[in-house]
């Protein structure tokens, strides 16, 4: 059976392309112009703060955890940014900085909660997200605190038709991709999320990628909640769980082409995934469909997208071997060191055959 | 020495950890411990045992399923404007939600295990559509107030013990009885368990947990 091999980036991105297309007839029925400057700006700053979420979430759907706490950490990030700013430009930097420092912590606790009391990362996250509801709900009545106008330039203002916002998210999705590709926690982050055991054995510490991805997720959410006070002029208490972020992050980076288990999947999926639910969300606002449906329409996108890959074996390991593969050195290399390997392999089969035997 | 084992370990442990809340709430407050108060406090937590025993075999095959509060909410909304005021609907619309419940689970599962969709995805899916779906039907406010003798079933009891708490143990314990509630009226029918006594006439659709976490 001829089986098609495709990235699975690359099946996202056909994916996203399709929707462009549907979407733009869909929008041109309605004599409206999908490609116009405006719409553009619409779509991708719809795309900016959930992205931000995503990528977080996908660093920690990688180590094989998940976050459900990013609403509230999104939340409670916009309003200790707002109060501590109080409409004064010359906090912005603290305000940044503390605003950070505190989701750092949160993503601390829950990265710790995970590796080292070994909770399951769904219930976790769970119960830190309750924790952070109960302090939200309790300590804050309503929108608390005031964004000077400075900083809400940044949600505001853009280099022709893309917002600033976005460029900022995009800026970090190179630098995570930077990090996942090019770093020795990025390798280990995905030989965390693949097989744990295997991991240790090969002498990874299997803690501290984890860990680092839980910070950084929280970091995330913490960034996206800064972005979302610049764009209200206030803090919000609900404005998390108003926009649904745990949940759609996590599909968005599953319709990335992230494997939910854990140890395969890309940012630039990701950013697929969170552009094809910003390009759907747009055409049903343009086509003005009820809001409700909207709902609908979207579980029935998320499923029907995860559905057209999850069919097909098609998500590609990262190659071992040849251009871009972890071994080093060239064939040559590996040729010299033939003799002496299979004088180590039959020296390991004449003391640890029996041992190991049973193990599937 | 050997149950002191078993309450340690993690089978033993969440029924000692619940012995501890149980007592410290009963010292922080001692009404609790009242047969009335408890009774309803079991009444309460009743719905959520339900759901529990039933993701509880989600979660052992290793899956998920985030639909299920979504699935309440639609249930409460069709129920309560499919029952309306008529008595004679209450059976065939039991029946009718019965079936919907399990053709929603069918409907998981197949696209789960023949579609290969991560359960996760597929019930997040069903908790959007589903949700979104009874509120585009009903524009988003609670509707439907269903008749009294559909509303005993959640509301009453069987000679004091709640039928939804004896259900979900799949037997029906009676309590040595002797209490009444407060509003208990002596002179009503055999089925007057725990009708709250400041909440008479609530809308049911107050008592369902919000969908979306």
């Amino acid at each position: 059976m001829k089986r098609l091999r495709l990235d699975s980036t690359v099946i996202v991105l056909g994916i996203l392309l399709l929707t462009l297309i549907v979407g733009a007839i869909l929008v041109s029925t309605y004599g409206r112009n999908f490609f116009s400057a405006g719409n553009i700006r619409d779509i991708l700053t719809g795309m900016s703060v959930l992205g931000l979420v995503a990528i977080g979430q996908t660093l920690v759907v990688l180590g094989a955890s998940l976050d459900l706490s990013v609403t509230y950490v999104v939340s409670l990030s916009s309003l200790i940014a707002a109060t501590i700013m109080g409409g004064n430009a010359a906090n912005i930097p603290a305000a940044v900085v503390i605003t950070l420092l505190v989701c750092a912590g949160i993503g601390l606790v829950n990265g710790l909660i995970v590796t080292v009391l070994k909770v399951n990362g769904f219930i976790a996250t769970l119960g830190v997200g309750l924790i952070l509801q109960g302090f939200l709900n309790t300590n804050f009545e309503g929108s608390a605190g005031n964004v000077p106008w400075a900083f809400q330039l940044i949600g505001a203002t853009g280099i022709g038709p893309v917002p600033l916002s976005t460029i900022i998210m995009l800026a970090l999705a190179v630098l995570i991709w930077f990090l996942l590709d090019r770093t020795r926690t990025g390798a280990h982050l995905f030989a965390v999320g693949g097989d744990p055991e295997i991991a240790r054995l090969s002498g990874v510490r299997t803690k501290r990628p984890l860990i680092a991805a839980h910070v950084l997720c929280s970091v995330f959410a913490g960034l996206a909640g800064l972005l979302l006070a610049s764009r209200l002029g206030v803090g919000s208490p609900t404005v998390g769980q108003q926009g649904g972020y745990a949940l759609l992050s996590i599909a968005a980076v599953v319709l990335g082409g992230t494997v939910l288990l854990g140890g395969r999947g890309s940012i630039w999926g990701t950013i697929g995934g969170v552009a094809i639910l910003a390009v759907v969300d747009n055409v049903m606002s343009v086509m003005q469909v009820n809001p409700f449906l909207k709902d609908v329409v979207r579980g029935i996108v998320i499923v029907a997208a995860v559905a057209v890959y999850s069919r097909r074996a098609i998500i590609k390991r990262r190659p071992r071997f040849g251009t871009g593969g972890t071994r080093t050195g060239g064939d040559a290399a590996a040729k010299a060191a033939e003799a002496e390997m299979a004088a180590a392999a039959t020296h390991l089969t004449d003391t640890t055959a029996t041992p190991e035997g049973g193990r599937a | 020495m050997n149950a002191l084992r078993t309450l340690v370990s993690p089978r033993g442990a969440v029924f000692l950890l619940l012995v501890i809340l149980l007592i410290a709430v009963t010292i922080l407050n001692p009404s609790f411990a009242e047969p009335g108060q408890f009774m309803r406090f079991i009444q309460r937590v009743a719905p959520v045992a339900i759901v529990a025993i039933g993701q509880y075999f989600v979660i052992i095959a290793g899956e998920f399923d985030l639909s299920q509060g979504s699935l309440i909410t639609a249930q409460v909304i069709i129920a309560g404007n499919l029952v309306g005021q008529d008595d004679s609907r209450t059976v065939p619309v039991l029946v009718l939600m019965v079936v919907f419940g399990a053709l929603v689970g069918l409907v998981n599962g197949l696209i789960t295990t023949l579609l290969k969709v991560p359960s996760f995805i597929v019930t997040l899916g069903m908790m959007l559509a589903l949700l979104g779906g009874v509120m585009w039907w009903t524009g988003g406010a609670a509707t439907g107030n269903p008749s009294d003798s559909f509303r005993e079933i959640g509301r009453g009891g069987i000679r004091d013990v709640c039928p939804s708490w004896s259900s979900s143990h799949g037997r029906c314990s009676c309590s040595p009885g002797g209490w009444r509630s407060a509003s208990g009226s002596p002179s009503a029918p055999s089925v007057s368990c725990s009708s709250p006594p400041a909440t008479t006439r609530e809308p049911s659709i107050t008592r369902v947990p919000g969908a979306r976490g």
